[in-house]
């Protein structure tokens, strides 16, 4: 069982991969090195101080403390709720054939391809004191006192973040769970065990690391909370993203967003080394279990169990996602008047109010030109990264610990910072800072995906190829990227997906001369715009959503 | 009173359904033989309550266990994949079922080293089941499933993913290690080589029944139907067109040409030629499995190299051509092919199969491949079989 086998011993890249990596590791560490020297000559008006002490000083002062914590602890309790929430769909999902189930499997969708921009502005709307959820409740006779309060506390900040990665849960869990072969567990049954210690001792263990796999990713994404905790998490505490975004735009204090990228940067390697540990051993049972066990038929119970978790999924999550969908489509006469189904909301967005004409289509071509660069850029660098960490892997298909670290870090490096860094390394050219950044956070992304493609490459074919006649570069171009070019594609659509819905960077870089769909959304919730951001927002969705239908087509070739 | 007693035990789900019944004494093995799809599993599943029948009743040492949960079966299970816990050394694999049996403590240690040297497997109790090899992982899967003493063993197909020799070491030391512990054990398998080695008793299973159980030298020497013999390789099945009876023998008509088997070696439904007109039977079979068949013993073909000059009273005969000739260690085997006969379709064998044949070549034959021969049949070790037992009424 591969997903309990030792690791096998690291692989050594050679030269070219070596420069190839420590390229890649400058372009991801070029804004923190910005930074760094921002620091040292005393940048920042507001910096408290250019020694290592002082450093030191700020990060055990309270404030500091409190925001790790903050970040630590709204994390650690998203993501058990949506581990809480998602194994049950798991559950459901690998073991029974059932009508939704492919619904609940698209659920999965969501979490890459709904920006947080958007999950912002569905649980304003449906959970607001005007919204569905506690207009509903009220309608039933409920009233709740606090409901304003709600989004802006720290349970609503986890429940919101749980209900946005919970899907990931359904999607990785339930792939391994409807693979695993039911014997183990029925070898505990004739052993002895009752039907809890037979699922224990059976499949827990193999369930396990895709479990833990979903939770360090999902800790991860709320760790780097950026939108969700600007917007809402502002009365109980904010999150070392937010923190460094305010000392970056704000106070300009480089040694305050130094100290806090630090401390963010080293706890998220932590996170993004369980990620990469239990994303290894989720592959590799993933492939020892192979096709997908016989799904059961509902019987009452579960029909029972079944409903009421999709009733309460529709209620709580389903519900946001239909009010923003609703809301786009609301014309109101005048303020506070009758509403009636209409595009009046698109056509405010496209023709304006002022003579300089609506800002939807300019906000589309920025976000198609910046977005289609940074994909570009980061399909370019992940592909360069990937293939020279291929070239170094050993014989168990490993890479080298450089080629490890080379990937993994970008995902622990703060957007805020990389914004900053990218700002003040472009100068007034905020555009390329916009590319550059956006770019640094999608390539692992991209390489990771090429990465996977390339070590599960048959080189069998690539020598069928040569026996036939083809030269090795003939035979590399005709079969073995024939074989990767699927994957190359779904990188490519994921990453212009990812940057597409991106706010935190042109937000970090001020990009009001460049205002992308994310942006003018922010822009137009921050004015309480919302219908029209809602009208933005399905314009984005559809954006996101048709690169996330392509990354989907690309998997399922490859 | 039977040890395994299984009655009317029928089992649904889609188009798959099993009806069938079974028993075994106390310290036999049983096994049971069929093809992939034939149900095997299930039955095993049935019995060990990790699948619910509709009807029927299993009964294990005298009190009825098709109502319990499989866990207070006492029942042990090697399963085809083993299932062993990898997150789980040897000797954690072994003390499991124990401790879940309330085993006390005190005697676990002493359970685990005695299996330990019994299945050779004391180097391993400290390894995980990933660092073993295969041999030594069936070891220990057989060794824990025994640990608990288990009323039953259940053994499905778990020697299916070895290599030849290991399978037959690992058959051997089975063997003598269900007749040391005097373990009763039902064990499924698609090998014919092994469920004759390993059965005391042995069930033929096809389509969700059994169709014939007995000692393997009952269901060989007095198969019940062509299914069987064409499963088992037991010999040449040739199918019939017409039937005529006479008083001692039977006159049968297969493509254009005719055989006589004596009326006592007819497993035949004898309606069906008597009903008919002049005792005549004639098949209005419009599939291959609705026959009847000849059959005749391998060990009783004799070999004729050319054509026979004179047709011997005493023998049936078909001619035909070698195929192919194979060599495996000592015996030389020839696949045989006849012609003829004048058949409508060549695929004539129960369940559509083609008419070839593998018979057992003497070693000094010069016979080659493309050669011509004559098999000849003595009349009275022939017999009419019908192609399933379960079409005899």
């Amino acid at each position: 069982m591969a997903g309990f086998r030792k690791p096998a011993p690291p692989a050594r890249e050679g030269l070219a991969g070596k420069i190839v990596g420590a390229l890649a590791l400058g372009f991801t560490l070029l804004p923190l090195a910005a930074l760094v020297v921002e620091w040292t000559q005393g940048g920042g008006a507001g910096s408290h101080s250019t020694d290592i002490a002082g450093l030191w000083e700020l990060f055990t002062s309270p404030g500091t403390l409190r925001t790790i914590g903050f970040s630590l602890s709204q994390a650690l309790a998203s993501t058990l709720l949506a581990l809480a929430v998602g194994l049950p769909g798991a559950y459901f999902v690998a073991n029974y054939q059932f009508p939704g189930r492919r619904f609940f499997l698209g659920l999965s969708a969501i979490p890459f391809c709904l920006p947080h921009v958007l999950v912002v502005l569905a649980f304003t709307l449906y959970y607001g004191q005007q919204g569905w959820f506690f207009s509903g409740l009220r309608f039933l006779g409920i009233h709740v006192s606090s409901s304003s309060g709600f989004l802006y506390s720290f349970w609503g900040l986890v429940f919101i973040h749980a209900f946005y990665n919970f899907p990931i849960v359904i999607q990785n869990v339930g792939s391994v769970w409807e693979r695993l072969p039911k014997s183990r567990e029925e070898a505990a049954r004739t052993l002895g065990s009752g039907k809890f210690k037979a699922f224990r001792m059976g499949s827990l263990p193999y369930l396990l690391p895709s479990i833990l796999q979903s939770a360090s990713l999902i800790f991860l994404f709320c760790f780097f909370s950026f939108t969700i905790v600007l917007v809402f998490g502002s009365l109980e505490g904010s999150t070392l993203e937010v923190d460094i975004y305010r000392a970056l735009r704000f106070t300009g204090d480089s040694s305050k967003a130094l100290v806090l990228a630090l401390v963010q940067m080293i706890i998220a390697l932590v996170a993004v080394w369980f990620f990469s540990r239990f994303d290894r051993k989720t592959s590799a049972l993933m492939k020892d279990f192979g096709r997908v066990s016989q799904r059961k038929h509902l019987h009452r119970p579960s029909a029972i169990i079944l409903a009421i978790y999709a009733a309460l999924i529709l209620l709580f999550f389903i519900g946001p996602l239909a009010s923003l969908l609703v809301e786009a489509f609301s014309v109101r006469d005048s303020p506070g008047g009758a509403v009636h189904f209409g595009f009046g909301n698109f056509t405010r967005l496209l023709q304006g109010t002022g003579q300089t004409g609506g800002p939807l289509v300019r906000s589309i071509l920025n976000s198609l030109m910046i977005s289609g660069s940074s994909a570009i850029m980061a399909i370019m660098l992940g592909l360069t990264v990937a293939g020279s960490a291929h070239s170094g892997t050993n014989e168990q298909g490993r890479s080298s610990k450089l080629a490890g670290l080379v990937i993994s870090l970008p995902l622990a490096v703060s957007p805020a910072l990389t914004a900053f860094g990218w700002g003040t390394l472009s100068g007034s050219m905020t555009i390329i800072a916009i590319i550059a950044g956006q770019s640094t956070i999608a390539w692992p992304f991209v390489a990771r995906s090429v990465g996977t493609a390339l070590g599960s490459l048959d080189p069998g074919k690539h020598e069928a190829a040569r026996t036939l006649g083809a030269s090795p570069a003939h035979a590399t171009l005709s079969v073995d990227f024939g074989e990767i070019m699927p994957s190359i594609a779904s990188a490519a659509a994921f990453a212009f997906s990812m940057t597409i819905g991106d706010v935190t960077i042109p937000l970090v870089l001020g990009g009001g001369m460049h205002e992308t769909l994310p942006l003018l959304i922010y822009r137009l919730i921050s004015s309480y715009r919302f219908s029209e951001a809602c009208a933005a927002g399905i314009i984005l969705a559809l954006f996101t959503g048709i690169a996330f239908f392509f990354k989907e087509k690309s998997d399922e070739t490859s | 009173m039977k040890h395994l007693d299984i009655q009317n035990l029928e089992f649904r789900r889609g188009n798959f359904a099993i009806k069938t019944a079974l028993a075994l004494d106390k310290g036999q093995t049983g096994v049971i033989l069929g093809p992939s799809g034939s149900g095997k599993t299930t039955l095993l599943r049935l019995i060990a309550g990790l699948e619910h029948h509709q009807s029927g009743t299993i009964s294990l040492g005298g009190r009825r266990i098709d109502e319990l949960p499989p866990e207070k079966r006492n029942i042990g299970f090697v399963f085809q994949d083993l299932a062993l816990f990898d997150h789980l050394d040897g000797r954690n694999n072994l003390r499991f079922g124990l401790k879940q049996h309330h085993v006390p403590e005190s005697e676990i240690g002493g359970i685990v080293d005695s299996l330990s040297d019994k299945f050779q497997i004391k180097p391993l109790l400290s390894r995980r089941p990933w660092a073993m090899s295969g041999g030594e992982r069936q070891r220990l899967a057989c060794a824990r499933a025994l640990a608990v003493n288990p009323d039953l063993l259940l053994l499905d197909e778990p020697f299916s993913s070895l290599d030849a020799p290991l399978r037959r070491e690992l058959r051997v030391y089975l063997r003598s290690r269900l007749a040391e512990t005097g373990t009763t054990a039902l064990h499924v398998t698609h090998d014919v080589e092994e469920a004759m080695e390993l059965g005391d008793v042995l069930f033929l299973m096809n389509r969700g029944s059994i169709i014939v159980s007995g000692t393997p030298e009952e269901v060989c020497r007095k198969p019940k139907d062509a299914w069987s013999v064409h499963f088992l390789g037991l010999g040449i099945l040739i199918p019939v067109n017409s039937l005529a009876s006479g008083a001692e023998w039977v006159s049968a008509e297969c493509g254009n040409s005719g055989f006589s088997v004596l009326r006592s070696s007819c497993r035949i439904n004898m309606e069906d030629v008597s009903n008919s007109p002049d005792d005549h039977y004639v098949s209005q079979a419009s599939a291959p499995e609705q026959n009847y068949f000849l059959f005749c013993p391998l060990e009783r073909l004799q070999l004729v190299q050319a054509q026979p000059q004179a047709k011997r009273s005493s023998c049936n005969s078909i001619s035909g051509t070698i195929e192919r000739i194979v060599i495996n260690g000592s015996r030389k085997r020839a696949t045989f092919k006849p012609s003829g006969l004048g058949l409508r379709n060549e695929s004539s064998g129960p369940d559509g199969s083609a008419l070839l044949f593998e018979l057992e070549l003497p070693q000094d034959t010069a016979a080659a491949p493309g050669d011509s021969i004559s098999v000849l049949m003595p009349r009275e070790d022939c017999w009419i079989l019908p192609s399933h037992a379960d079409t005899l009424s």
